[in-house]
């Protein structure tokens, strides 16, 4: 068997070298040497990526020992070959500088191996072949072992470690593919790649065990070590350059989850896998959540890797998209309110405009009308149409001067129409009479009323005044008329928004004001109870006091007086609310001084008056009767140790214990035997030590207080040796004075003697 | 530790003497079995071992898990058990 081949001795100098301090390696010790060895030549190992193997370590640690041996044997000779040379040459320039590392590191193997390991595990296919590869065939290694002697195996493993070098030094970037994963790895990190040099950068095969060894370490099955291992000499620099890596790649780990998706762009299409890879341990290995980065530390294949490349990107993207999708709308709110203001132009310019356009269609509607009187009468009658249109204009720009308020009347009279006709010409002069006839005559509205002194004139003879149903006025004057008209209107409507603002805002105060109200009455009812209350205890304590209160007495002690005009309100529903909702509240009207006062007495719950009603230190009666069965038949010693008399720690004051010794002393009143008395403070169990003159009268005394209850607490009582009393009480050795009572009233009995009967009832029970 | 278990104080309560392996916290029936069937019988035997194992925490825990397949939970009652005993038991000349 392999493991055979590594002898006790070999095991015990391998481990020394290590820097362990082995013990014997005995049959029953060896296998966990050999893990031990196993487990510290891993950690030299690079971190390779956190190829947690759960099944390498599992199947070690599930076989039993003898089975164990070859497959940890083993294990440990084709790694110490590897190793062991670079170490050695490393110990010389770095005896152990950096142990410190050590453990962090570990640590950070172990968490890395635990999780991105096992979450990777599935996803490499070619891994787990070579790993079943080699676990199916230990003979692989078997074959490698028998180089002998450690130092030989060494010798050859240095020229094989040159060779990786060389071909680390050539191959670079070139090699990946060859390597798969460990040579590719770190190709983004050429600078801190030396120590992979001696771990990582081996032929494809190898690189993928060292990464099946590096994941059985890393794997949660095995505890990080302890800070405090011994410096293992050949540790110190694979370490001390690991965690210079570790440093490289991010340092703290918390870089490290950073820096990956950068490295990640850099080399996204070549070095996508080994990149991604990167990043994972670097993110399992800090025990922190990396939200963000578990996009690429879950990329478990270099397709799903490139995949999820993009995605910021992306993101980017549509980000940038939707800040200009956004940007319009961000900007919208500045253009409503030009377009609102547009609008309300336009609206006004309209407005205005119809409002001319009906006062100016009137015109044209006469004309309508005048033509077609015109048509329908005797084409020939042109001098009189034309009369009529003069004296339509006259009277409607008359009518419009009138309503702009430049004429004083809308109306003009006959005289002033045959004057203007006149000044129009000499062949209008007579037409005035045929036009008014004819006005007359017509019936329908042509846009000339004609008045008469008497209602409706008849003939022409009567009118007198002539006024025009259409008045004309001019645009300044029709303009401001709009202007006018529109504005009475918006005023009209700003008073309306403003009457409605002004209720809801007004609305808004009221209820503010009802809310502040309804808070100042529940803290005024909560001050009343408070007062109440105290003034309660207050009078438990003082009997003299008068537990009623006025009420207008309270309202006094708990407003200012310069308050109490405005909160008399609030005191008046606080008073009522407590007088409809507080059942504890006692009330009655009183006469004082003669004058009818409301008073106001507190009844707190019962529950509070029994215990406020239960004195102290007092004797509560017997729990059970003595007899032979319970009791020692004779004392031997006048010395008893008293329980359960107190707690220390409800006891304030600094003269309880007096009172416990009053107490004890009229519980024994008929014993004259007690001359000392001692209570414990301290003592958790609420110890007394009692000494009396004789063993009889401390018979007495156990008899008198054993089983008693006192304050709630059942007391006990032992006999202890005289030797070990006065051991502790070096001063009762000069007692020999009876103790008495300080009085007679024996306050802690007459409760006893009160209740007797009922408690020795319930509590015999 | 926080809290021990009864059979840890009761084992670290009096010198082990003859006591069965079966007495060591953390180790039942089951455990026990095994370790006799390995020849680790008494509760001194497992001493034995732990202290060529020098007392090592972490060896300790691993030879147990190997030898009789213990879990984590056991191994550490276990340990804390025996050196407990130890510090109790052996203050003079062992530690």
């Amino acid at each position: 068997m392999a493991a055979a081949q590594l002898s006790d001795e070999e095991l015990y100098t391998e481990l020394k070298r290590s820097g362990v301090m082995p013990g014997p390696v005995t049959e029953s010790t060896r296998p966990v040497y050999l893990k031990k060895l196993k487990k510290l030549r891993e950690d030299q190992k690079p971190r390779a990526g956190g190829k947690a193997r759960a099944a390498a370590p599992i199947s070690l640690d599930n076989n039993s020992i003898k089975p164990a041996k070859p497959e940890s044997g083993d294990a440990t000779h084709r790694r110490r070959p590897r190793h062991s040379p670079p170490e050695q040459e490393a110990v010389a320039a770095k005896p152990s500088p950096l142990i410190g590392f050590s453990s962090d590191e570990s640590d950070a193997d172990v968490g890395l191996g635990a999780r991105g390991g096992r979450r990777e595990r599935p996803s490499q296919p070619a891994r787990s072949a070579a790993e079943a590869d080699r676990r199916k065939a230990p003979g692989w290694w078997g074959v490698r072992r028998p180089h002998g002697s450690p130092g030989r195996d060494e010798d050859g493993e240095e020229g094989e470690d040159g060779d990786e070098e060389g071909e680390e030094g050539g191959g670079g970037e070139a090699a990946a593919k060859g390597r798969t994963v460990n040579g590719s790895r770190f190709s983004p990190h050429r600078d801190y790649s030396d120590s992979e040099e001696e771990e990582g950068e081996l032929l494809s095969r190898r690189s993928r065990r060292g990464v099946h060894r590096q994941a059985a370490r890393d794997n949660g099955m095995e505890p990080p070590q302890p800070d405090s291992r011994p410096p293992w000499d050949a540790l110190p620099r694979p370490r001390a350059r690991r965690a210079h890596l570790l440093e490289a790649e991010g340092t703290n780990n918390h870089l490290g989850g950073r820096y990956s998706p950068e490295a990640y762009q850099a080399h996204s299409g070549v070095n996508s896998f080994s990149v991604s890879r990167i990043s994972h341990p670097n993110h399992s290995s800090s025990n922190h959540a990396y939200p963000h980065h578990s996009l690429y530390s879950t990329g478990k294949k270099p397709t799903t890797a490139t995949k999820k490349t993009p995605e910021p990107e992306e993101e980017q993207l549509l980000q940038q998209f939707r800040g200009e999708v956004s940007g319009p709308g961000g900007f919208s709110p500045h253009y409503l309110s030009r377009v609102l203001l547009t609008a309300a132009c336009l609206f006004f310019l309209l407005l205005g405009l119809s409002y001319l356009r009906v006062r100016g269609t009137a015109l044209p509607r006469e004309d309508a009308v005048n033509a077609k009187e015109l048509a329908s009468d005797v084409g020939g009658k042109n001098l009189l149409m034309n009369t009529l249109h003069k004296l339509h204009d006259k009277l409607a720009r008359t009518a419009g001067d009138h309503i702009c308020g430049d004429a004083d009347d809308s109306r003009i009279s006959v005289q002033e129409a045959t004057e203007y006709l006149k000044s129009l010409g000499e062949e209008y002069e007579n037409q005035l009479s045929d036009s008014l006839e004819w006005i007359l005559q017509s019936g329908n509205d042509v846009g000339i009323r004609c008045f008469g002194d008497r209602g409706a004139p008849l003939n022409t003879g009567d009118v007198n005044y002539l006024e025009s149903t259409r008045p004309q006025m001019s645009f300044i004057c029709r303009f401001r008329r709009a202007i006018v008209s529109v504005a009475h209107k918006l005023l009209l409507l700003i008073l309306g928004v403003a009457i409605l603002l002004g209720v809801t805002r007004y609305m808004k105060y009221h209820w503010s004001k009802e809310d502040e109200k309804t808070r100042l009455m529940y803290e005024m009812v909560i001050k009343i109870i408070d007062v109440l209350k105290s003034h309660k205890e207050a009078c438990s304590e003082n009997k003299e006091l008068e537990p009623l209160i006025g009420v207008p007495h309270l309202r006094d002690m708990l407003i200012p007086p310069s308050d109490r005009k405005k909160m008399t309100k609030i005191w008046d529903l606080a008073v009522d609310f407590l007088f409809v909702n507080e059942p504890r509240l006692h009330s009655e009207t009183k006469k004082v001084a003669g004058e009818d006062v409301l008073v106001i007495k507190w009844n707190p719950p019962t529950p509070c008056e029994k215990v406020s009603a239960v004195p102290s230190k007092v004797w509560q009666g017997q729990a059970f009767h003595l007899d032979r069965r319970n009791s020692p038949p004779n004392s031997l010693t006048p010395c008893l140790k008293i329980r359960n008399m107190f707690d220390p720690v409800v006891e304030i004051g600094d003269h309880w214990h007096l009172a416990i010794q009053e107490a004890i002393l009229e519980k024994c009143s008929d014993n004259e035997g007690i001359v000392h008395i001692a209570v414990d403070k301290n003592s958790r169990e609420g110890c007394v030590y009692v000494k009396c003159l004789s063993p009889e009268f401390a018979g007495k005394a156990f008899k008198a207080l054993h089983g008693s209850w006192f304050d709630g607490k059942l007391v006990t009582v032992k006999y202890l040796r005289l030797d070990r009393y006065h051991h502790r009480f070096p001063q009762a050795l000069s007692c020999n004075t009876p103790l008495k009572p300080s009085n007679k009233h024996m306050n802690s009995m007459s409760h006893l003697s009160l209740r007797t009967g009922t408690l020795n009832s319930q509590l015999s029970l | 530790m926080s809290s021990t278990s009864q059979k840890h104080r009761d084992f670290v309560a009096e010198p082990m003497g003859e006591k069965s392996v079966q007495c060591l916290a953390g180790i039942g029936e089951a455990l026990g079995g095994r370790l006799e069937q390995k020849g680790f019988d008494k509760a001194y035997v497992v001493l034995g071992q732990f202290l060529v194992l020098k007392k090592d925490e972490e060896l300790f825990k691993e030879w147990l898990k190997d030898v009789c397949s213990a879990n984590a939970k056991q191994t550490r009652d276990c340990y804390g058990c025996l050196r407990e005993w130890l510090t109790q038991y052996s203050v003079s000349f062992l530690c």
